[in-house]
Order: C-alpha cells, then sequence, then structure tokens
C-alpha cells in the first residue's frame, strides 16, 4: 500500500455533522436499548418459570460473551497502538487510483503517438493482453 | 512499492495489472446468464398466472427453470459479474497482478463449465435438495475446487501487503474465505454428513451465508472502492465502515437459522438466530449512514452520473430490506408471513434491487473504460435504468403486501383454492414488473452490442487516420 | 494485527466463520446424535406398503414394466420382494421430487403457529426427519400449494396419478404444472418415476399414527411410540390390507 502518503490530521467532527450524528444516534440507540431490554426481561422470566427455560436463556449469554471477549480484544488493539491513522487508507487509495490514471493516460497517449508510423494501435495491442 | 522494469513512473502501469480482456468477458458473461435466469423466472411466472405455453414439456419444466433462476443468478450473474470486477479492483488497490494470468483464465473456463453444468443438470433434473445449492452432486467438487482457485489467486496480490488496508481489502480478504468456507458447508455436510434436523440448520446456514458472506461483503467492498472514485472524495468515515466490517463479520454467520423458524431446530437455536438478525440490521444502518453522509455535498452526481445513480439506488433498496429484515425474522413476524409471498418479494428486493443494481452500475462504469469509448446512448441508459428500478419496485411492494394476505387468509382457515385465487391477480401484476426487469435487461444487453460496435468503429477510424498522416508525412 | 490481513484473514474469515458454525450447526447436530438415520428400507411401514400393493393393483400393466412380476404365492419370499421394491420406489420417488423442484412450491414441516395443525395435521418433531430420504432435508421455504408432510394417505393413488397428469383437471384454478412425461400418454399409465412419485408422496407422514386420513383405508396397526423404532420389524406382519 502506498504508506508514504502524508498523514493527514484527523478530522474533527464539525457542529453540524457532530448534531447529525448525536440525532441519529439516540434515534437508533433508544428503541434498541428500550427493545432489548424488553427481550431481555421476557428471557428471563421464561427462564425462571420453565423446567428448560435455560436453554432460552443460553443464546444471550454466550452472545454477550462473546461480544464481550470481542470488545476486550479491541480495545486490547487499541491499547497497543492500532487504529491510530484509521482514516488514512481512505485517502491513499484515492491518490493512487489517480496516480494509475495518469499514469495509464500519459502511456497511451505516448504509444499513440510514437506507433502513428506503423503497428497496431494501443486498443489493439491492450485487447491483445500480454 | 514493487518498481515495475518497463514503468517510467513509480507505480505500475494499469495495463500490466489489470487484463481488461478478462474483466470485459466476465462483465459480459455475466449478462448473458442474467438474461438466461430471467428467463427462467419468466416461465415459472407464467405457470403462476396458469398460463403457461410450454405446459407438458419436460425440459421447460417450470419447477426446474425456478431452480436455473436461483442458481443462475447466483452463480451465473453475481459469480462472474464479482470475478470481473474482482480482476479489475484487487490489483488496481494492491499494485500487484493476480498470482497468474493463465491460473485466471483457467478459473474463467472452469466457472463457465461449472454454470453450464448446473444448468444443463438441472434441466435434467438432477437437482441437489438444498435452496441455493441445487447444483447437481457431480457439480460441487469442481465449484469447489473453482472457488479454492479463486481465493488463491486474489489473496496472493492481497498476501504482499503491509500495514493498515483500506476497508474493501477487509472486506474481499474475508470473503474469499467466506465463500470457500460457506459452500463447502453447505453444499456436502447435509449431503454427506448429517441429515433431518441438523442437516435443516446447516441448510439454513448456508442460504444466509450465501448472501451474508459472499454477495455482501463483495457488494460492499465494491462499493467502498467505486463510489469514492465516481464521487472524487474520500469515504466519510473509514472508521465507521470498520465498525461495519466487523459487525458484519460478527453477526452475520450467527444469522443462518432465522430462515426456518418453528422448525424441529431448537428453539434456543433459534431464538439466537432472531437475536443476532436485527444486530445486523444495526451494523447495516451504520454502513447506509456512512455513504450517504459521503454524497452528502455531491447530490448532482445522482442525476448525471450513471453508476451513482444505479449504486445509491440499490443502497437505498439494501437499507430497506435490512430493515424488513429486522422485522420479518420476529418470531412474531415469522408466523405471518412465513412461506408467503413476502419473502419472495424480499429475496428480489435483496438480489435485484441491490446486488443486481450495484453490478450493472458497475458494468455501466467499467465497459466504456475498458472499450475507451462512450456509451453509445444516454437515453438508452436512462430507459434501462428506469425500467429496471421501476420494475423492482412494483415487484417488491407487490409480493410483499401479497404476502401479508397471504398469511392472513392461512391463519385463518380459508381454503387453500381461494388463497391461490385470491393471488393470481398479484401474480399478474409480479408477472408485470417481472416483465419490465427483462425488457431492460434485453435493452442494457442490446446497448452493449451497438457499444461495442461503436468502439470498434471508432478504432478503425482511428487506423484510417494514423494512416492517413503516416502517407502524408 | 487487527488491522492488517493476516487479523482478518483469521478473526474474521475463519474465527467468526467456525463459531456461527459451532453455535448454529454443530450443536443441534449434537443434539440428535443420538437419533439413528433410518434407510429407505427401514422406512417400508405397514401404511407405505398397502399403498405399493395398491399401486400394483390400480396400475397392474405399468407397475409390471416398472418393477416386474409382484410374487404371487403369500410367505417371507413375496414380503422380502416388496419392501425391496418399495424402498427403492421410496427412493426414485425422492429424486423425482427433488429434481421436479417440488419442494419448493410445498414445504414439508407443520409449524405449532398460525392454525397449521388445525389444516395439516400433528406438528412437526425432529425424529421424523432422521432418515434418508430427508438427506438433504425437505423443509422447504416456500408453500404456492399445501404443506406436505401429513399428505399420504389422504388422497388415493388414483387421484395423485391424476392430479400429477393435469392438477387443474382435479383442482379447478391449480397453478400446479403438470406432469405428464411421468406418464406414458395417460393418467392410467405411470411410468417407474411416476408410480415411485405417488408412493413417495404416499410416504409423507405414514409414520404417524394420524395417517389413515382417507376413508377407506381400516385403522393403523402402527403403535406408536415403539413404532418410530419397530416400523421395520412390523413391516411384514402387516400391509395385507384387503
Amino acid at each position: 500500500m502506498a504508506t508514504q502518503a502524508p498523514v493527514k490530521r484527523p478530522t474533527k467532527l464539525g457542529g453540524s455533522s457532530f448534531w447529525t450524528t448525536a440525532i441519529f444516534a439516540l434515534l437508533i440507540l433508544i428503541p434498541c436499548f428500550v427493545a432489548f431490554s424488553n427481550k431481555l426481561r421476557e428471557f428471563i422470566l421464561l427462564y425462571r418459570h420453565q423446567v428448560d427455560g435455560v436453554f432460552a436463556i443460553s443464546p444471550i449469554v454466550n452472545y454477550l460473551l462473546a461480544s464481550l471477549g470481542f470488545f476486550f480484544l479491541f480495545w486490547w488493539g487499541i491499547c497497543n497502538g492500532m487504529f491510530t491513522q484509521m482514516e488514512q487508507p481512505k485517502r491513499s487509495f484515492l491518490e493512487q487510483e489517480w496516480k494509475l490514471d495518469a499514469e495509464q493516460a500519459r502511456y497511451e497517449a505516448e504509444e499513440a503517438h510514437r506507433e502513428d508510423t506503423d503497428g497496431p494501435s494501443i486498443y489493439e495491442r491492450s485487447a491483445r493482453m500480454k | 512499492m514493487r518498481t515495475e522494469p518497463t514503468s517510467t513512473a513509480e507505480i505500475p502501469r494499469h495495463d500490466e495489472l489489470v487484463d481488461e480482456r478478462l474483466v470485459r468477458w466476465y462483465l459480459i458473461s455475466a449478462a448473458l446468464y442474467l438474461a438466461v435466469a430471467m428467463t427462467g423466472g419468466f416461465l415459472m411466472g407464467f405457470q403462476l398466472i396458469r398460463y403457461n405455453p410450454f405446459s407438458g414439456i419436460e425440459l421447460l419444466s417450470p419447477g426446474r427453470w425456478r431452480m436455473v433462476h436461483t442458481n443462475g443468478v447466483a452463480y451465473g450473474f453475481i459469480a462472474s459479474a464479482f470475478l470481473g470486477m474482482l480482476h479489475w479492483v484487487v490489483p488496481r488497490l494492491t499494485l500487484r497482478p493476480v498470482a497468474d494470468k493463465r491460473l485466471s483464465y483457467f478459473i474463467f473456463f472452469a466457472w463457465q463449465v461449472v454454470v453450464l453444468g448446473t444448468v444443463v443438470g438441472l434441466l435434467m433434473g438432477e437437482a441437489q435438495g438444498l435452496e441455493w445449492g441445487e447444483t447437481p452432486v457431480w457439480i460441487d467438487p469442481l465449484a469447489q475446487a473453482g472457488l479454492g482457485l479463486v481465493a488463491i489467486n486474489f489473496m496472493a496480490p492481497i498476501r504482499h501487503l503491509k500495514g493498515p488496508m483500506y476497508v474493501t481489502l477487509w472486506y474481499f480478504t474475508a470473503a474469499f474465505i467466506w465463500t470457500f468456507l460457506t459452500y463447502a458447508m453447505g453444499n456436502f455436510i447435509p449431503q454427506y454428513f448429517v441429515n433431518g434436523t441438523s442437516a435443516g440448520a446447516v441448510g439454513g446456514l448456508f442460504i444466509h451465508d450465501l448472501v451474508g458472506l459472499f454477495v455482501t461483503p463483495l457488494g460492499w467492498g465494491m462499493m467502498y472502492y467505486f463510489v469514492p472514485i465516481m464521487l472524487k472524495k474520500p469515504i466519510w468515515s473509514h472508521g465507521l465502515s470498520l465498525v461495519g466490517f466487523w459487525g458484519l463479520a460478527f453477526f452475520y454467520p450467527l444469522t443462518g437459522i432465522h430462515h426456518f423458524l418453528y422448525t424441529p431446530i431448537p428453539m434456543f437455536l433459534q431464538y439466537g438466530a432472531v437475536l443476532s438478525t436485527i444486530a445486523v440490521e444495526m451494523v447495516v444502518t451504520t454502513v447506509v449512514v456512512n455513504f450517504f453522509a459521503t454524497i452528502k455535498g455531491s447530490l448532482s452526481a445522482l442525476k448525471d452520473n450513471m453508476p451513482i445513480r444505479w449504486f445509491y439506488t440499490g443502497m437505498v433498496f439494501y437499507f430497506l430490506t435490512c430493515l424488513q429484515c429486522a422485522f420479518q425474522t420476529t418470531l412474531t413476524f415469522q408466523a405471518l408471513i412465513h412461506f408467503s409471498d413476502w419473502v419472495v418479494g424480499h429475496a428480489h428486493m435483496v438480489m435485484y434491487g441491490v446486488f443486481s443494481q450495484w453490478l450493472i452500475g458497475v458494468t455501466v462504469y467499467l465497459l466504456p473504460r475498458i472499450w475507451r469509448t462512450e456509451w453509445y446512448s444516454r437515453r438508452m441508459l436512462e430507459w434501462h435504468y428506469w425500467l429496471s428500478v421501476v420494475g423492482i419496485t412494483i415487484m417488491a411492494f407487490d409480493l410483499i403486501v401479497l404476502g401479508l394476505f397471504q398469511g392472513y387468509m392461512w391463519a385463518s382457515l380459508a381454503p387453500w383454492s381461494d388463497v391461490i385465487a385470491f393471488s393470481i391477480p398479484w401474480w399478474a401484476i409480479r408477472m408485470i414488473a417481472g416483465t419490465l426487469m427483462f425488457a431492460s435487461h434485453l435493452l442494457f444487453m442490446t446497448h452493449m452490442l451497438l457499444t461495442w460496435m461503436k468502439a470498434i468503429a471508432e478504432r478503425k477510424a482511428e487506423a484510417a487516420g494514423s494512416a492517413a498522416v503516416a502517407q502524408t508525412a | 494485527m487487527l488491522e492488517n490481513r493476516s487479523g482478518v484473514f483469521f478473526i474474521a474469515g475463519l474465527f467468526f466463520f467456525a463459531l456461527a458454525f459451532v453455535s448454529q450447526a454443530v450443536v443441534p447436530i449434537l443434539m440428535y446424535r443420538d437419533q439413528p438415520e433410518l434407510t429407505a428400507e427401514q422406512l417400508v411401514n405397514p401404511n407405505v406398503r398397502f399403498q405399493f400393493e395398491d399401486l400394483a393393483k390400480r396400475f397392474p400393466e405399468p407397475f409390471k414394466a416398472a418393477f416386474g412380476e409382484v410374487p404371487a404365492n403369500p410367505g417371507p419370499e413375496r414380503e422380502e420382494w416388496l419392501n425391496k421394491r418399495a424402498a427403492e420406489a421410496l427412493r426414485v420417488g425422492r429424486k423425482a421430487y427433488t429434481g421436479e423442484a417440488c419442494w419448493h412450491c410445498h414445504s414439508q414441516f407443520v409449524r405449532p403457529v398460525s392454525n397449521e395443525d388445525r389444516r395439516f395435521g400433528p406438528v412437526s418433531e425432529a425424529w421424523e426427519y432422521q432418515n434418508e430420504l430427508q438427506r438433504p432435508v425437505m423443509f422447504g421455504t416456500r408453500r404456492v400449494g399445501p404443506d406436505l408432510s401429513r399428505e399420504g394417505g389422504r388422497r388415493s393413488n388414483d387421484w395423485h396419478a391424476a392430479h400429477l397428469f393435469q392438477p387443474n383437471a382435479l383442482i379447478s384454478g391449480s397453478p400446479m404444472p403438470s406432469y405428464k412425461w411421468y406418464f406414458d400418454g395417460s393418467p392410467d399409465k405411470p411410468n417407474k418415476k411416476g408410480l415411485s412419485l405417488i408412493l413417495y408422496l404416499q410416504w409423507l407422514g405414514s409414520w404417524l399414527e394420524s395417517y389413515p386420513y382417507y376413508e377407506d383405508y381400516k385403522a393403523s396397526p402402527l403403535r406408536l411410540p415403539e413404532a418410530k423404532s419397530a416400523a421395520p420389524a412390523a413391516a411384514p406382519a402387516a400391509g395385507e390390507g384387503e
């Protein structure tokens, strides 16, 4: 990957996008939280009132444990210096794309000019491929 | 970074990285397979409205063509188009060509054998009893080997990368291994190792993993690559896209059993699948928000830029299907709508409304670039877009609403024939919508042909022009 | 590690897939591992045998062409011959059922919701699917037509033959395709695949006590729940539906 691309300062959330984010987050999180706690309560009731109700709660426990493990893995990753340049690949990849296109265009123009006199055009050659 | 001896600049040249002929072949064969698959859907549609002109002909049996329809879409159209796209994207992102060009061509021909073998096998009545995996059992090993080779071929350039990767490559890397594993799991385990209810669980996992771990990661990876390029600005938040990736990776595989709610599969497993399906919807929201935040400020691209329009239409449908999914996966909804046309509407909205639209968008972007020309006619592009979007919208909403009616009628113990009689007008509307979609695709294929002829004519003119220049010189 | 290719490959690609596979597939596999998979031979119960012999009587010529002459004298030889041919027919019938994608329009499980037990019969249970003919399982995900898991015994073999030949002749307005290639020209001449498909349909639900919905049929001698394991042993004793 083009690692030599200049690392830019991480952008801060501006006023309007901060509020958009906050409103979206609340819109999504509050109903999710309500629904989730409601279901959890249902499961716990089921667990208490049925003989094999323990099966109903086992996926929840499994998922909580697995998500928790995953969360700690990420925490560990951040503490170990990962995700410090999280936004960088999105810029370096675009720059690289533009370079590729510019280079190809330059090459094709050059070839077309050079082969004005003889031989197949660049299109025919690129269709044949090496 | 590797420096090519033939290249004068600091990066390798595009035509040394990308085999454009292969990309072109894949995209064109994908379009052809889509036409075949749509023919299958067309035949089944005729049967449902009780007008089947080919009734009684074994090789045109609507049931068999229904399987050609789904498998043709999954393995013929979507897989081929993805392979073409990968041959373009992966080398450009990694600045390295694929492992071996001969291998690429071998995979291309092997995959045609797989798809054509599947079609022939299905029409001969050799189907395997697995939804989305009806490929006859004797094709499975070849397809499996093909997928393994695909993974090797594309992982080779990715293997050399160091440091943080762009999100597209995250999705692709995971998708290669997932597709291989999913195919192996779905096609071999229920056939040779387990049976009955356990096989049902594996089958459910397979149906969903095929969408969630093969089509979805490749599709989103593709969007993360093409959208910034076409909008000429980076994605809004790379961090958020990684949340989307890890959320998908974690929750999506856990959702499989939601296809078989209320089956004899243990209830606690069904609860788990329901839960993770709802979690997937939240993940999807982050991804969709990311893309809409990216296009903010460049909304005019939706009007001027055809591929962008295809992409964002697909994203709107994606959000709708996933929202629908979060509801329909709950046990309350399932009791009503399972087995009904609601599910069929949902499936069409995902496969056609989302992934096909994205792949068509990519085709619209790549083919003229490869042919070094413009599309023959802007108006044909517009017609293609509008016919297909209007078609899928009508079809999806018609079937989803019909599904609700069917569910209530079944629960009310209405005679079965009443439900059928009620459904027929809706199926007729669906047939009209399907005709629009089919027409849009035929129009697109005609347009491809015209553009290709235009490209040839332009090259000839150019050659003549340069010859004239040479003579006068 | 989490940001580069190996993290994605191993954690997302392999580990999460394995996690899902264990929790969603291995768990049910382990739960049902004590229920052995029955072979088609073991599935030939008295009800299936009744239908098979009924097919032999109703369609003598096609039956002879497909499966050969039924031994005339009652005795173990005849029993063995019939059981063997019936098992073969079940396999052929299942292949036709899969090949025609019947299972994409007819499910094979009855849910405990939406009044399905009142429409179709008893709610499905896991043990019903532990057999060779459910490999891969035929649950299905769509019902254009009704569920078939309790179809066996509800209608006569004649009905099934006529219905497969031309569905809308019996059920007006039926959108089911006709399967004329399972017959040699007319509904009274089913070929081997046709006979087998009819037997497969009559097999569905034949393992249940509530099998004989069909009015001409006398009460099944099957006993449940022992019948689950004892079905093959009981087969030679009964099935003479005359």
